[in-house]
């Protein structure tokens, strides 16, 4: 490892020459003891303050290797001729180039106090045919809110879209995720690692994240001479497609590192139990490619992600009108079952996201790193509803947003008992909808401009309690060109409230410029208690605040999918969080049990809700009006985790959680709350084989808002009310998945890895609260996939 | 190396801005829905008449229907787009054009009222008629509503209520009837 550069050595000279010094580490001038100091087969060692001598030079020049644990080796070259003293700077705080956090890279986690766990690339191995929200769902404490089988959004601790912060290596994705069957544009295999923070307090990350952080990372490898990579391939039996991707790493020694990877993904229709989800095939082709440099003192990297998917909508999701909604809830089938098919028709969407950024850093000896950051996003969005005529191919809603971003931050960590991060984000965002697509635009043309400034540390208390605490400015100026019918102008009121905002008269349609400013203090606090034997005690008492968005700000009309109007309000504020959370751990009990317990309290001032204020009368017949409403509400839950290894090769792990959403000024329950549900797992693991067991259970969700109601049909000649009942969630249902796993070599150790794995094994027909497609079909059967992964 | 980086930068972000910004301050362009019916037309003939008198359904106003009591008419349904009104568009060519898309069905509260395809209907690719002309008969004289659908797609275009249709509801109007 350590390479020696030979010099050659006169015998003519003198050789009594004496170098002395101190090996340092550069990162915060602290003496090394121990370090290793090699030349010509001889090697000194540093004494306890980092100092060293060297006799019985000679006055030529020498190449000296200098070692450290867990630091790179260093080569420097002395002309004895010249030098009798010297300090050797050793870097001991090497890592990858992506390290943006305040906590060191011998730390797990990314935050000192919040309750956080991660994804291995193992893990997300098991899930490359399908999405980043699925593997997530291993997590307890995260949800998914779907539409259908391939539209999958994570929800934490209840919350989720314009509430969660999604990280696409290091850049904030902004991909429309206000919508809420908007799936993230990203691709689950493009990432090494996942990490999902279930607090509000990662002040460096937004100040919005009022539900929860999800850091998605690809780290370059660097500083070694290597190649190496995987191709996966992956085939399904339910939706009879399949997924093959492939990265390729390179490493340089010098420091150079570079990384390309692609997946390609292919689905047909679904299966439910019983019968075909007409309409539910879905398209990825996604690529990603990284270079970059690093060495001793600065690095920098460029990235590159291009993702583009075609989902298909449930065709019988699709509906016109109450009447319709009505058929699909009393029909135990979708209307609509077709034969199998690949195409892919209206509804769908299509969504293409570009990510490019270029990241540099430099390091200041005796005081930390400085990171700089700039990031474009480019993401369009189309939409395809079922329309006639000239315009059955054009899309209904056709949104190009486009980011940029410049960020920079500062980490002092050159004293690990107190480190310090500050930062500034500045970001301007553009929206533009299409007008050709011949309907009234769902958010409208928009341009947002942001800054953020953050303070956040890290101190120790002493070796058991290490304290945080953040706090975080955000100014946001949304400064929008919308269209608003007149009739709805006045009869939402606004022509007394923002008479001011009438920019332009068209006919039966005012141009408004609603130009909006927030600003936003954050703040957080925590603290991280170590004791006794890997247990530890988290506490983090966070404050966050959020801007309204676009659509619960905009939104004036006919939601398709959910046959409802949606209506929203000009005048709300930004909500308020005030969340508290604990974590309990403990890692080794009787060195065979592992348990986790975090409960948290959550108080939202100003809460933005969407809930049915009456019905509206059209020409297509009636719609429910569903209009966004300020509230307070109480998020308050608890995720546990167990784990006991039952012999050496079984572990049995579950994890528990439980959500009690309430909205307090209305007295009643909030809707969309994830039900009760457990998750457990028994893996038995020896050489090269891996078999898991897995049970998720989900309860019936009880606490949920009364939001039926009524409706008139002419039936046999009279006219008859119906109720209309979309509020109360489906019924629990429990399902089983078997996977197994064999490793073996062919060129190197466990470099082929065959997998099966048989997902609702036993073909149980369910349906799930957090399903917007609910009302219309079952969630998806048995499924077997064939997963074949050769690393290289 | 370090420096370069630094301008680099520095240029891609001043260049971003100048993009971003070069867009100026142009207004959008009004949408006007396209494909909206803002008008139903019910062309009411009374059997061997050549009068024809027309009932409208807009969501502002909905002209009552008054027919005689055991009696016979033709009604033919229109489908306008009147958004605007110096360019009203007939959606009723749209529909007979994708015929085989499109259905048309009533439903009344009104005793003794009957419909069936008139000869003169729109007929789809599997011989059914799809209601754009229908044939009624009055009984008593009595009052109630006539409901009439258009349906998109639907899954059968044979049945007696709206639910053996399936589909989607383009279109759900109700119009007043009194049977005189």
């Amino acid at each position: 490892m350590v390479f020696l550069l030979s010099v050659t050595l006169s015998s003519a000279q003198q050789c009594d020459k004496i170098l002395t010094g101190k090996v340092i580490d550069f990162h915060d001038g602290v003496p090394l003891k121990g370090a290793t100091i090699t030349f010509n087969n001889q090697t000194t060692v540093t004494d306890i303050n980092g100092n060293y001598t060297i006799n019985e030079l000679c006055a030529v020049s020498y190449a000296f290797t200098v070692s450290h644990v867990d630091c790179n080796s260093q080569v420097f070259t002395i002309d004895m001729s010249k030098i009798i003293s010297k300090d050797f700077y050793l870097e001991h705080h090497y890592t990858d180039l992506d390290q943006v956090n305040v906590d060191g890279p011998f730390q797990k986690k990314t935050t000192n106090s919040q309750a956080e766990e991660k994804l291995s690339r193992k893990q997300l191995d098991q899930y490359s045919n399908l999405s980043i929200g699925d593997a997530l769902k291993e997590i307890s404490g995260v949800n998914s809110l779907t539409s259908g089988n391939a539209i999958v959004k994570p929800v934490i601790q209840g919350l989720h879209s314009s509430r969660i912060i999604i990280l696409n290596n290091g850049v904030r994705q902004e991909d429309q995720e206000w919508g809420e069957e908007h799936a993230p544009n990203l691709d689950i295999n493009a990432f090494n690692e996942v990490r999902v923070i279930k607090g509000a307090g990662s002040l460096q990350y937004g100040g919005n994240a009022i539900g929860g952080v999800i850091i998605a990372e690809n780290k370059l490898t660097s500083l070694r001479d290597t190649i190496f990579g995987n191709t996966q391939l992956a085939a399904s039996t339910n939706g009879r497609g399949g997924s093959v991707n492939t990265a390729l790493n390179l490493g340089f020694k010098k420091g150079w590192g570079a990384k390309i990877q692609g997946t390609l993904k292919h689905f047909g229709d679904n299966e439910a139990p019983d019968y075909m989800l007409s309409n539910t095939g879905h398209r990825e082709q996604s690529f990603s490619t990284a270079f970059g440099y690093n060495n001793f003192l600065y690095g920098f990297e460029g990235y590159y992600s291009f993702y583009n998917a075609t989902q298909g909508i449930l065709r019988s999701s699709h509906i016109g009108n109450v009447g319709d909604l009505v058929r699909a809830i009393n029909s135990n089938e979708p209307l609509i079952i077709n034969d199998f098919t690949y195409d892919i028709n209206a509804p769908k969407q299509e969504t293409q996201h570009h990510l490019a950024k270029v990241k540099f850093y430099n390091r200041f000896k005796n005081l930390g790193r400085l990171n700089l950051q700039y990031s474009f996003q480019y993401n369009n969005r189309k939409e395809f509803d079922i329309r006639r005529g000239d315009d059955r191919d054009k899309p209904s809603l056709d949104l190009e947003l486009s980011t940029h971003s410049l960020e920079s931050n500062f980490l002092f960590d050159s004293n690990d008992n107190f480190k310090k991060n500050v930062g500034v984000q500045v970001s301007y965002q553009e929206n533009i909808p299409n007008p050709d697509t011949g309907v009234r635009r769902l958010i409208p043309d928009y341009k947002k401009s942001s800054i953020g400034a953050f303070a956040i540390t890290e101190f120790k208390i002493n070796d058991q309690i290490t304290a945080d605490a953040g706090i975080r400015y955000d100014f946001v100026n949304i400064d929008a060109k919308k269209f608003y019918k007149k009739d709805f102008w006045d009869e939402r009121g606004y022509d007394t409230n923002f008479s001011n905002l009438i920019i332009g008269d068209f006919g039966d349609q005012w141009l408004t410029n609603p130009d909006f400013e927030y600003n936003n203090i954050s703040a957080s606090a925590g603290i991280n208690y170590t004791y006794s034997n890997q247990n530890s005690l988290l506490f983090n008492i966070s404050y966050v605040n959020r801007a309204p968005n676009p659509v619960e700000l905009f939104s004036d009309g006919l939601h398709h999918s959910a046959a409802i109007i949606e209506l929203g309000d000009l005048s709300f504020d930004q909500e308020s969080a005030l969340k508290v959370s604990l974590t309990s751990e403990h890692n080794n009990i009787f060195g065979i049990v592992s348990l986790k317990v975090a409960p948290y309290l959550s108080s939202i001032d100003n809460f933005i809700l969407l809930e049915p204020t009456g019905l509206d009368f059209t020409i297509r017949g009636s719609f429910p009006v569903w209009e966004y409403r300020q509230t307070n509400a109480l998020l308050a839950g608890v995720d546990v985790d167990f784990g006991v290894d039952i012999t050496k090769e079984i572990q049995f792990n579950t994890g528990f959680s439980y959500i009690y959403g309430q909205d307090t000024t209305a007295d009643e329950a909030l809707i969309n709350m994830p039900a009760p549900n457990v998750r457990s797992q028994f893996v038995y693991q020896k050489e090269h084989w891996n078999v898991k067991l897995t049970n998720t259970s989900v309860l019936k969700q009880s606490r949920y808002p009364n939001n039926d109601f009524e409706t008139s049909f002419i039936q046999n000649n009279t006219t008859v009310t119906r109720l209309v009942e979309i509020s109360e969630p489906p019924s629990a249902y429990t399902l089983f998945d078997l996977s197994g796993s064999y490793s073996f070599g062919i060129w190197n150790p466990k470099d082929l890895t065959i997998m099966a794995s048989i997902t609702n094994l036993f073909d149980t027909s369910y349906r799930d609260y957090l399903n917007r497609q609910r009302f219309y079909a079952d969630n998806i059967g048995r499924n077997i996939t064939l997963n074949i992964n050769y690393k290289f | 190396m370090k420096t370069k980086t630094y301008q680099l930068l520095l240029i891609l972000f001043t260049i971003s801005i100048f993009i971003s910004c070069s867009s100026d301050d142009d207004a959008p362009m009004e949408v006007n829905e396209e494909e909206t019916i803002t008008t139903v037309i019910l062309s009411v003939t009374e059997s061997g008449s050549t009068t024809t008198e027309l009932f409208n359904w807009t969501e502002s106003s909905q002209d009552p229907i008054t027919l005689k009591a055991n009696t016979n008419y033709n009604i033919k349904i229109k489908f306008l787009d009147a958004s605007n009104p110096d360019d009203v568009d007939d959606i009723t060519q749209e529909v007979i054009t994708e015929k085989d898309e499109h259905f048309i069905f009533y439903q009344t509260t009104v005793s003794g009222l009957t419909f069936d395809n008139a000869s003169d209907d729109t007929i789809d690719s599997n011989d059914i008629g799809i209601n754009i002309s229908t044939d009624w008969s009055t009984g008593d004289t009595t009052a109630g509503t006539l409901k009439a659908f258009l349906i998109h797609e639907p899954t059968s275009k044979t049945g007696n209520t709206r639910d053996d249709f399936g589909g989607e509801t383009d279109i759900e109007v109700d119009f007043n009837v009194a049977i005189q």
